[in-house]
């Protein structure tokens, strides 16, 4: 059975850039800051339409806010 | 938003309409219902009738919490909280790995059958209650981990 990875982000570092709060940047985007909790420390992968209003709140296409690198070798491995 | 504040009426009317079942069958398992000679204990009946009032007062409760909510529908931002709090994704993830509602629906009908058969064979009611409250223990438990894992 395949091993889930989990997808490494900036969000953290992209928040207190625009000197956001978890509290602040979750209402932005329409969840809670718990989630955004367990998606800056790679516990939680956020679904695809979380990780785009993500990435649009902060100006950035979604992979400059998401590391997809793994992703891309663990398809890449035979 | 405005689908939410229906839906948290429809909640109060569900807790209200819970409340008073478990409120009958309290009643009637204390005063009418006469158990035949297989039928459990009295510690058993006494069982079942607690659980109908500790239904009641949980229904109760529910529909509190649900009128409390409907109220704070005069603040905009405590109701987008609530919302959100509602909607949110890792949320559901987790719920649905703890099996929710499926699992929980199939605990509560067995403590329901349990406690309907307490009134015919003794045995029978303590092991299905028994079934029902082991898996209302381990959704709740593979909730806590998956809440931790993720």
């Amino acid at each position: 059975m395949a091993e889930v990875s989990q997808v490494k982000n900036r969000i953290k570092d992209l928040r207190k850039a625009h000197k956001l709060t978890q509290e602040e940047l979750a209402m932005a985007v329409g969840t809670t800051r718990q989630t955004i909790t367990s998606i800056e420390v790679g516990k939680y992968t956020a679904s695809l339409p979380l990780a785009y209003r993500i990435a649009r709140h902060f100006g950035l296409a979604i992979q400059e806010v998401f590391d997809f690198s793994q992703e891309e070798g663990n398809h890449g491995a035979v | 938003m405005e689908q939410f504040k229906k839906e948290l009426d429809r909640r109060v009317k569900w807790g209200r309409a819970a409340a008073i079942i478990a409120a009958i069958l309290s009643v009637l398992t204390t005063f009418v219902f006469k158990p035949t000679e297989n039928a459990a204990s009295d510690l058993v009946l006494g069982f079942v009738q607690g659980a109908a009032m500790g239904l009641a007062l949980v229904a109760v409760g529910y529909m509190i919490q649900a009128m409390r909510v409907r109220r704070a529908a005069n603040s905009q931002e405590l109701m987008e909280k609530l919302y959100r709090e509602e909607q949110d994704e890792r949320q559901a993830f987790i719920r649905s790995k703890a099996g929710y509602p499926a699992m929980t629906i199939g605990a509560a009908t067995l403590v329901c059958a349990g406690a309907v058969l307490a009134f015919f064979e003794r045995t029978v009611s303590m092991a299905v209650m028994a079934s029902g409250i082991f898996m209302i223990v381990y959704q709740l438990l593979v909730k806590l981990y998956y809440s931790r894992k993720y």
